[in-house]
């Protein structure tokens, strides 16, 4: 249960901590204060206990397929304002601008309420079982003590850069985790049934298994499947088109940007 | 007019009956799926009615499968699986991956 633990939250935990220090990190190289984006990771948490304690509600929402929708609105939510954070950058439009801080704050509320609900959820599961609850809540700090330490380690990197290369290297990581939102979207319409399923493309699992830890990686970094469908490769591709298209676009109405 | 509307309800509700897909159920009780290998027609879409008889959320898993729902306890949940090519595609509950394990076969007519 412990081992089961630590894999689970730490699944959940990846993702979410990828949008947080990408974040960190931005408002380090802009040397403003983090305490907005604390917040943003307490409401976050609140919206998480929320979508939890409503799941079997909004799961039958839709004739079903409540849970479904919800997520793919939580993740084209999260794309949207990554795009957006894209968009005001490019456009030279700086911290500590306030529509640049809503933009992170949503993102992060976006990113940990759903990862969040999924670990509440869980741990809640084993309320009446004492004995188990203790090696589950252990194995979830485990879990959660290597998210956080892995985000802070892709905040550490980020910040060794000087800041505009450190700048262009959390727009490559955001523009990264808005493909893999969208993909993940995706996946969610075609379980529900609004999106036609299709036979998959390829099959990489002999190459790089889901199961296995590279595998796992790549998902939280970049919704790694090893064997997508058709709109899943179409929406992911396009919408990494989009938000280039959208920093190319901003810096050119803008002229070039100035980073420090 | 009251033609055009029966005429188009009845095609609606034919459209409806040709589209719904054939309903397979699988239960959770006691962290274990019942049945834990399940026959479906290959190449076909079809609806999985997942019920959680136990009082734990669990979380229906499949790489294989690419799905991912969670089941609060004692609620069930639709899970549209498919068109397969034939082949076994495990399947697992997240929450207590060391019992809850399945497999959907799915296999050609008349095989």
């Amino acid at each position: 249960m412990l081992l089961n633990s630590v894999i689970l939250v730490l699944r959940e935990v990846l993702e979410a901590a990828m949008v947080v220090s990408l974040f960190m990190a931005f408002t380090t190289v802009s040397q403003q204060s983090r305490y907005f984006l604390l917040k943003a990771i307490f409401l976050g948490l609140v919206a998480g206990g929320f979508y939890a304690y409503f799941l079997p509600e909004i799961s039958n929402w839709l004739e079903g397929i409540g849970q479904e929708i919800t997520n793919t609105m939580i993740h084209l939510g999260i794309f949207l304002l990554l795009t957006g954070f894209l968009w005001l950058i490019s456009s030279n439009i700086v911290l500590p601008n306030r529509l640049v801080k809503a933009v992170m704050m949503g993102a992060i509320i976006l990113a940990i309420s759903r990862e969040s609900a999924e670990i509440m959820l869980y741990i809640s599961g084993f309320r009446s079982d004492h004995f188990l609850m203790q090696s589950v809540l252990s194995g979830s700090l485990i879990g959660l003590g290597i998210g956080v330490s892995c985000g802070i380690f892709l905040y550490h990197l980020m910040i060794a850069l000087k800041p505009a290369a450190a700048t262009k290297f959390i727009c490559v990581l955001v523009v990264i985790v808005g493909g893999s939102m969208m993909s993940q979207a995706t996946q969610f319409l075609i379980q529900a049934d609004w999106l036609t399923s299709t036979e998959p493309v390829w099959d990489s699992s002999h190459i790089i298994s889901e199961h296995s830890l590279p595998g796992q990686l790549l998902y939280a970094l970049m919704a790694y499947e090893a064997t997508p469908t058709w709109s899943q490769i179409v929406v992911y591709l396009t919408s990494l088109a989009l938000m280039i298209l959208v920093i190319i676009s901003a810096r050119f109405l803008q002229g070039q940007p100035k980073y420090d | 007019m009251k033609n055009v509307f029966i005429f188009t309800s009845m095609l609606l509700i034919s459209l409806n009956s040709y589209a719904a897909p054939p309903t397979f159920e699988i239960l959770i009780k006691d962290h274990l799926f019942y049945p834990d290998e399940l026959i479906i027609p290959a190449n076909t879409k079809v609806k999985l009615l997942v019920k959680n008889q136990d009082a734990t959320p669990e979380e229906f898993e499949s790489y294989e499968l690419n799905r991912e729902k969670v089941i609060p306890g004692n609620t069930q949940a639709i899970i549209f699986i498919g068109p397969l090519s034939p082949g076994v595609y495990p399947f697992f509950g997240e929450f207590f991956p060391k019992t809850a394990q399945g497999k959907i076969i799915a296999e050609e007519e008349g095989k």
